[in-house]
């Protein structure tokens, strides 16, 4: 048994899985400190490695700058087991390009290749957070604030902020907005003056203050939007495929009828 | 809620009650940059909720007015219809939908609207609506335009530079249908009207080449038709999409199945929307769009109507058994598309991995291929999946619903999984 532990951040991972391809070694599994607490033993800890990191960070981007995106992704999903899966792609990544010859055609189209198991697994990981990336786009409602800012909490099951902040900084540049994932504490704050975003913590707040007609609209849209169903079509299974249970608590539209 | 409030959610409340009928809803096809103040549109379309019907929620789907000096039999807002009537004022709405589109609920409008006074003159509102959008409050966001019947081509060329989609309701699959239920409407104007967005988005596609120039509805042109109203076959229906698709290159064809929406000799006494008709329709546009199919291959006079039971591409490969087994690793991407059970991107990952290793029926699995419905249809290096078929499985894998086929619409000896005359049922939802 070898369980290699790192800090939760994709830097180290990078850097440890640069350590590992570098000394040869396949690890039974790659997993964060907190996640380690039923393994008593055979646990290693290797400490960042800048130098390491930089090669195989600038290395990866060479190859190919979707692989790239995918592996970032698929961290960002934050599901068990997903360090190792990435760790699999990037020894099939650096392989592939270490062959005789080989053409970035031929590695663009090998990295398609779903008969793989490490491209496939990846890929089904970068998915998963890429559609609830596009949901999003979609499911999040502001809120507008005594101040105007536009204000919206929801609770995406990957980490998604980061992915979420330069659309809404196309579509609204000339809002202040937040969008707060309240489950993970962080969200993405726009700031209309210096036209940019950061990402920090965020702590949960209960006295939120809203605009005057803040209410007025929410009530207009909720009933628009349960009166635009069509009641001889009603297909309540189809819609729940779509809008599952747990995203409703967030929705304006929705926000008594969850139970 | 203070009392301007109050009128105004009335207001929407009574337009889009009237508005809800329209099916498309889509917002995709445009990828419009923010001007520089609120919205842009993203190619792909973006859904913000659904309803209870299932259908999505993308735009704020609205008529400007209900007010109609038509009569067409099959529509909530005919003048002898009794319902509650209103406008909205063009600035009125345009507030609205900045307000709506702000707060994330929607990705754009969709407006509509009943002929108030004459086509043209509620064309006219509806444009002041889209310009007050699109000039005063620099909104980027998606707009579809409904062009009212037979209004002025001048009208129609101006909406296109100021809207993503534009799109002009054929109604009913026949002239002789449109003359019977709605006597106003005059079924070469309303081809005609099609006819004119398609040239104007020719020629704006044209002129693109040479410099750069507003686009003329960027999202492209779709259409509706109301399904089960009136005694079209479906052969009629696809043919009329094919040639909507090939000759005027519409992007979309919505079938909308007849809600009753009130009671008249003229209409069919029915009570419930034909749904599974209009989601088979819907099966047999995606053959025409993305499948490479023709509309003669998936109807023609020996089969004028789609089969309720079955999708229309296994109906297809039932009676084109010959053509079958494909053999996975040499067939030509459009034969492995043909294949029930493969949709577009498991043939296309299909064509990427056999280029590197000899793919076996697990693989295909793995790569999304639905080998419950496939492995009647395909072979790997030379070998069928399925040697001991067995109907109870078949049963037991379709959650004990299945129906009866006749066996004389299939050759004898053709498709041995379906001697015990029983087929696995396709589930509503499946997409092709």
């Amino acid at each position: 048994m070898n369980i290699y532990v790192y800090d939760g951040n994709f830097d180290s991972l990078i850097s440890l899985c640069a350590e590992l391809i570098a000394s040869k070694i396949t690890p039974e599994n790659i997993m964060t400190e907190d996640k380690s607490h039923g393994y008593l033993f055979d646990k290693i800890y290797l400490s960042f490695n800048q130098n390491l990191y930089d090669r195989l960070n600038s290395r990866l981007n060479q190859i190919s700058k979707t692989a790239y995106a995918h592996i970032c992704a698929a961290f960002l999903s934050e599901t068990e087991g997903m360090e190792i899966k990435i760790f699999n792609y990037i020894q099939t990544v650096l392989r592939l390009s270490l062959e005789k010859n080989i053409s970035q055609q031929k590695i663009d189209d090998y990295l398609e290749n779903f008969a793989d198991s490490s491209i496939r697994e990846l890929n089904q990981l970068s998915k998963k957070v890429y559609i609830e990336r596009h949901r999003f786009l979609g499911l999040i409602r502001f809120s507008e604030l005594s101040d105007k800012t536009l204000y919206a909490q929801f609770e995406p099951d990957h980490n998604i902020s980061l992915l979420l902040a330069p659309h809404f900084k196309q579509r609204l540049p000339k809002d202040n907005w937040i969008i707060h994932d309240i489950a993970r504490g962080i969200g993405a704050v726009y700031d209309k003056e210096k036209n940019d975003y950061i990402l920090c913590g965020l702590e949960n707040t209960a006295g939120i203050i809203y605009s005057e007609e803040e209410n007025a609209f929410r009530q207009i849209w909720q009933r628009y939007w349960k009166e635009i169903a069509i009641p001889e079509r009603k297909n309540p299974k189809c819609q729940l495929n779509f809008m599952p249970k747990r995203y409703w608590k967030h929705l304006t539209e929705t926000e008594n009828l969850n139970r | 809620m203070n009392s301007d409030f109050s009128a105004l959610n009335d207001k929407l409340s009574i337009l889009g009650m009237s508005a809800k009928y329209d099916a498309s809803c889509s917002s995709s096809g445009s990828s419009r940059k923010n001007p520089g103040g609120s919205g842009n549109a993203v190619a792909a379309g973006i859904c913000h909720s659904w309803g209870e019907d299932g259908r999505c929620i993308s735009l704020l789907k609205v008529l400007q007015t209900n007010i109609c000096s038509f009569d067409c039999a099959y529509c909530i807002n005919r003048k002898s219809n009794d319902i509650p009537r209103a406008v909205f004022s063009p600035a009125e709405l345009a507030d609205l939908t900045m307000q709506f589109y702000k707060r994330n609920y929607i990705e754009g409008l969709f407006l509509s609207s009943a002929v108030l006074k004459n086509s043209d003159y509620s064309m006219e509102l509806m444009l002041k609506t889209v310009s007050l959008l699109r000039n005063v409050h620099r909104f980027g966001g998606y707009i579809h335009l409904k062009v009212m019947p037979g209004a002025d081509p001048l009208l129609i060329k101006r909406a296109g530079f100021l809207v993503d989609r534009i799109s002009a309701n054929i109604e009913l699959p026949t002239g002789e249908s449109l003359s019977l239920l709605a006597p106003d409407k005059k079924p070469d104007k309303l081809i005609g009207s099609i006819k004119d967005i398609s040239s104007n988005i020719r020629e704006s596609v044209d002129e693109y080449r040479f410099k750069r120039s507003v686009t003329y509805a960027p999202g492209g042109q779709s259409t509706q038709m109301i399904i089960g109203a009136t005694p079209e076959t479906d052969k009629t229906i696809l043919n009329l999409t094919e040639s909507l698709y090939k000759k005027l290159s519409l992007k979309r064809v919505y079938y909308s199945a007849y809600v009753p929406v009130t009671e008249s000799s003229l209409l069919p006494a029915i009570t419930k929307p034909p749904l599974l008709r209009e989601h088979r329709l819907y099966q047999a546009d995606w053959l025409l769009r993305f499948y490479g199919f023709k509309a003669h291959e998936i109807l023609n006079d020996e089969y004028p109507n789609l089969d309720m039971r079955i999708d229309p591409k296994t109906a297809w490969a039932m009676r084109n058994y010959h053509l079958f087994p494909v053999e996975i690793s040499t067939a030509s991407y459009e034969e492995i598309l043909r294949i029930p059970g493969i949709g577009v991107q498991s043939a296309q990952r299909i064509i990427k991995a056999r280029r590197f290793s000899k793919l076996t029926f697990e693989d295909l699995k793995k790569i999304g291929v639905v080998m419950k419905r496939a492995k009647y249809f395909l072979s790997c290096s030379g070998k069928m999946m399925n040697s001991n078929f067995s109907h109870d499985l078949i049963l037991a894998e379709a959650g004990g619903l299945y129906s009866e086929i006749k066996i004389s619409e299939l050759r004898e000896g053709q498709l041995p999984l379906f001697r015990e005359q029983s087929i696995p049922p396709i589930e509503i939802a499946q997409e092709i």
